[in-house]
């Protein structure tokens, strides 16, 4: 009996076909953004796992100097003597032209095999690695990036991360200029258990301890909470499909339902069935969204690539590899994710009194009292997004801030809506208007879930839409000021720079070094940069905070600039001392503007910083000329020292290409605020189109009464119109409130910089015009098939026999 | 004569093939008359209300209501037909949901632009339906959702009313008690009533019955 019950209970589906459809789509549509961006977010970090144990050898402990300074080769003859089984790293960053690389010099003889990471496992291979001229060890796409590699030999292995390259330490040590001091010793598995303690060999030595998250993944934890924002706004507003799809399916099946409960089926068994049922039907759109999220991920993972490349300086494969755990994930969200959108409708089903009949505006007036419990929890989430704003700390705190903005004003606009129909229909004086209120108002539980959807992704695309375009425009302006010199030159090694330094200053307004230093301040790794004295940095540098004597405190050496991640940190304070690398000290005297970098940087003055740290290398410059003389400039910079097109650079090349550097790092935003749009879209067609099938009833009588099916579908029209226009303009101010919060704290906590809110009408008349085409295309399809209603069927509502 | 139906037939398609349903029927119904049309299930009864209704077109024959052929409408014209010059009550009462009892009895009034404040608050008055003007139409008994459809067809004061089983789903007193009031207040505003019924006993209250058979008036 149970199986012929459960038969009729499916044939529902046969009958109509579209709303499986819809529910199908729904599940998987929320289940392929939620897995791709976990694929990505997966992807990336088993990547930085990857670069992590092959670059830094986090699989075992290492031996660092306390001061982060360099470890002495002295020590390191104690530590061996002492019977420690270590082999030291020598490594640093290093440019060939304009291509900086990671320079790793390992001792191939004492690195413990699994932290070999390079291929020099038989006699000929180590002679060619540690032999004359030394050989430098990169993957394919850095070897293709590579071009004047200085006379060494270059050897291929695929299984390196990119942008770094592994050479015998020697090596390292000429081409970083480290005199044999090393910058840190990988201490192998296999210890002899007496040992003396590291600590009494060599007191200005730690030990960190092995598989320690990579630095790479820390930076790069906000960018993937953003994408997993993103991933589960999609998810959400995919579930809104599902809950509109299932209620419908429960509400048109109760008849269904009381007659095989009246006919002997227990409610235990019509809820077992109806388990069953939303059990398959989220296995199968699961497997369906993994695979469509597997394309989703595939499409976005080239463009997460660039970004965490341009952002954070992070590798990662554009290609995605496969994973079972990521389906399985996939295929369970599904079900967590078909579970809570039917346990409402489950429970309603499991409390339906064998009697009820279902009503339509019984159903309406019903949720006339959820719509002010609904009000009620919106208000108090935008309460509690208030309070936060003023209270809260931290990144999760901002994310919280985000949700409960977006959940409280989401929850707000149906009870919104139904006020302004109410309004409307006591303000209308013609018959048909009073009527549209009305019946829009009776519509409203239908369609509140996808209009929920829609408020949710207008609201997304209009605030991130306002914070990538206050970021450009707020980066653009930054450019102009930061990237003053007309031109860029870098030398191919120190004695082309030596060169350059005399040659420079005779064919140019001014020359600006731009020289760096790297090392551990207030407990962070970061560069410290110094500048001449020139009105260049006085007149452009963007400052944030500073007075008027900052730059002459800078330039005697004794003050300090840091960026604002560093100040915002909150490990930096003006006017508060900080100890740099080898122990001197300088006061922060201003604050500048450092967009897109993760890290912390101070300026201190190029007198300090070349007496503090006299081998860092001197290879580039920023040249102030005429920019009417910078071709001819050029010309004769080849002329004079053969340098490639790629060691001068101009100022307008680099602003191109840190403007598309921007561009990169928000084109996956912007696909994912598409693809929410869109899911956002598929809502409102599938709600609208289950309604059509409902709506004989309602619209019959008024046909009958003299109105048009074309009439009809004018006001089907004009109500969807209505609805798109009014959840768009309640769409903006959420959006700007959500920019807001992204610029002032999400930004803060996330990336350390703040940004001022600009204002862009025209980006929102543009997406108003796509919700527009959008609102077309949802209406299209329910209007021309009430549109092309035949009379007979019309008359069917009539009927007696029905 | 308000209403001349002359020789209409209707046929409908079907996966069977064509079934006809009206085979050359005629009737006449003079200003404020009241006729019944009575017949078996499938003689055609509902079929006839909704060409004369302006509902459907005819397959040919013709349909005149106060001396208009409304088979030569357009959709336009049908339209405005069934808006200014027709009221159709139904079994099934079909009253708006989304609106009030009070909206649902003045809807058909205002769209024809006939609305009369004094004659509605007669009808409901006389339908009995004062208290339930602020309710919804879920809210009503049958009895009392078919009084409110009655009244907005009354409200409208179409010179022809017609009635497809408005009793059908009610009780014999209820049934009784809602016949006599839709006649009472045809009578007295002039308006003619073709009532599809089965039942002779409320036929008989009607000024004439003709019986549809075979898709032909038989008497």
């Amino acid at each position: 009996m149970n199986r012929t019950a459960f038969a009729a209970l499916l044939s529902h589906w046969r009958y109509r076909p579209l709303q499986l459809v819809t529910l199908i789509v729904g599940v998987a549509l929320a289940t392929a953004l939620w897995s791709g961006v976990q694929a990505i977010n997966a992807e990336a970090r088993a990547s930085y796992d990857r670069a992590a144990a092959v670059l830094q050898q986090n699989r075992f402990d290492q031996i660092v100097a306390r001061n982060s300074d360099r470890i002495s080769p002295e020590t390191y003859v104690k530590l061996r003597r002492a019977g420690w089984n270590v082999s030291p790293v020598i490594e640093g960053d290093y440019r060939f032209g304009q291509v900086k690389i990671r320079l790793i010099g390992i001792d191939p003889l004492s690195m413990p095999t699994e932290g070999q990471a390079v291929a020099v496992s038989n006699a000929s291979e180590l002679v060619d690695f540690v032999g004359p001229p030394g050989q430098l060890m990169v993957s394919a796409a850095t070897a293709a990036r590579l071009k004047d590699i200085e006379g060494l030999r270059l050897k291929v292995d695929a299984d390196l991360p990119d942008g770094a390259a592994f050479v015998d330490i020697a090596v390292a040590d000429r081409m970083l200029n480290h005199k044999g001091e090393l910058s840190r010793i990988v201490v192998a598995g296999s210890q002899r258990p007496d040992l003396e303690p590291i600590g009494t060999i060599a007191p200005e030595l730690v030990i960190r301890n092995a598989g320690e998250r990579p630095n790479v993944a820390r930076l790069t934890d906000s960018f993937h909470l953003n994408l997993t924002a993103f991933g589960f706004l999609a998810f959400v507003v995919g579930l809104f499909i599902v809950y509109s799809a299932t209620g419908l399916s429960f509400e048109q099946r109760r008849s269904t339902f009381r007659t095989l409960r009246s006919l002997g089926v227990s409610l235990r068994s019509l809820t077992v069935m109806l388990l069953i049922e939303t059990i398959g039907f989220a296995i199968l759109s699961g497997a369906i969204g993994v695979v469509l999220g597997y394309f989703v991920a595939s499409a976005l993972l080239p463009g997460v690539a660039a970004t965490l490349h341009g952002l954070y300086g992070a590798s990662v494969p554009g290609a995605l590899s496969l994973r079972p755990e990521w389906w399985l994930a996939g295929l369970a969200i599904a079900l967590v994710g078909t579970a809570l959108a039917s346990a409402q409708h489950l429970w309603r089903v499991w409390k339906m009194p064998l009697l009820a009949a279902a009503q339509q505006r019984a159903w309406a007036r019903a949720s006339t009292k959820s719509l002010t419990a609904q009000a009620a929890l919106g208000t108090l989430l935008l309460f509690v997004c208030g309070l936060l704003i003023l209270f809260g700390e931290g990144l999760y705190s901002g994310f919280a801030v985000l949700a409960s903005l977006l959940l409280g004003s989401t929850l707000i606009l149906p009870p919104v809506l139904a006020a302004v129909m109410a309004l409307g229909q006591k303000a209308s004086r013609h018959v048909l208007l009073q009527w549209f209120w009305a019946d829009t108002r009776q519509q409203l539980p239908g369609l509140s879930l996808a209009l929920m959807a829609l408020l949710l992704a207008l609201s997304a695309n209009v605030g991130v839409g306002t914070m990538v375009s206050s970021f450009r425009q707020t980066f653009r302006g930054w450019l102009d000021q930061r990237l003053a010199a007309e031109v860029y030159v870098t030398a191919r090694d120190e004695s082309e720079a030596e060169r350059l330094r005399r040659w420079l200053p005779d064919h140019a307004d001014a020359v600006l070094p731009i020289w760096s230093a790297e090392g551990e301040v207030a407990g962070q790794q970061m560069q410290i940069f110094g500048v001449v004295d020139h009105p260049t940095y006085r007149n452009h540098w963007p400052l944030i905070l500073g007075s008027p004597g900052t730059w002459d405190a800078v330039a005697s050496g004794h003050g300090a600039l840091v960026n604002e991640q560093l100040w915002r940190s909150g490990k930096t304070a003006l006017g508060q001392e900080i100890e740099l690398p080898g122990g001197w000290k300088v006061k922060v005297e201003g604050v500048f503007s450092d967009y897109g970098n993760p890290a912390g940087q101070v300026i201190v003055g190029m007198d300090a910083l070349v007496r503090h740290y006299p081998d860092i290398p001197k290879l580039r410059y920023g040249v102030r000329i005429d920019p009417a003389q910078v071709p001819d400039f050029r010309r004769k910079l080849t002329d004079q020292f053969g340098l490639p097109d790629s060691n001068i650079i101009d100022q307008a090349s680099l602003k191109q290409q840190s403007a598309a550097i921007f561009e990169q790092t928000f084109a996956v935003t912007a696909a994912l605020n598409l693809l929410t749009l869109i899911v956002a879209g598929f809502a409102m067609f599938s709600s609208l189109l289950t309604l059509s099938s409902l709506r004989l009833p309602q619209l019959a009588p008024v046909w009958a009464m003299g109105l048009r099916r074309r009439d009809l579908a004018f006001v089907e029209i004009a109500r969807t119109l209505a609805l798109w226009l009014a959840t768009f303009l309640v769409s903006v101010p959420v959006g700007l409130a959500l920019a807001w919060i992204l610029l002032t704290i999400i930004n803060v906590e996330a990336f350390g910089w703040r940004l001022p809110l600009i204002l862009f009408p025209l980006d929102w008349l543009k997406l108003g015009i796509i919700a527009l085409i959008a609102a077309i295309v949802s209406v299209a399809i329910p209007i021309r098939r009430l549109a092309r209603t035949a009379p007979a069927d019309l008359l069917k509502v009539f009927a007696n026999e029905r | 004569m308000i209403l001349s139906l002359s020789d209409i037939t209707k046929s409908y398609r079907t996966a069977e093939g064509e079934i006809p349903v009206l085979r050359g029927a005629s009737l006449i119904l003079a200003r404020g008359e009241s006729l019944a049309l009575t017949g078996e299930s499938g003689s055609g009864k509902s079929t006839l209300l909704h060409l004369a209704g302006g509902l459907e077109r005819p397959d040919s024959g013709t349909i005149l209501v106060n001396g208009r052929d409304i088979t030569k409408l357009d959709d336009v014209g049908r339209a405005n037909f069934r808006r200014t010059d027709v009221g159709v009550i139904f079994q099934q009462f079909n009253l708006i949901p989304s609106l009030d009892v009070a909206a649902n009895v003045s809807f058909h009034a205002r769209l024809a632009g006939r609305f009369d404040p004094l004659w509605e608050a007669e009808l409901v008055d006389a339908l009995g339906i004062g208290q339930l003007l602020r309710r919804y139409p879920e809210q009503l008994s049958g009895g009392q959702q078919q009084r409110v459809a009655i009244g907005r067809t009354l409200a409208a004061r179409p010179p022809v009313i017609l009635a497809d089983e408005p009793t059908g789903n009610l009780d014999e007193s209820t049934a009784d008690a809602v016949l006599t009031i839709m006649l009472q207040l045809t009578k007295s505003a002039g308006i003619a009533l073709l009532l599809v019924t089965h039942s002779n006993r409320l036929a008989d209250k009607l000024d004439r019955r003709i019986t549809l058979s075979g898709g032909k008036v038989a008497a």
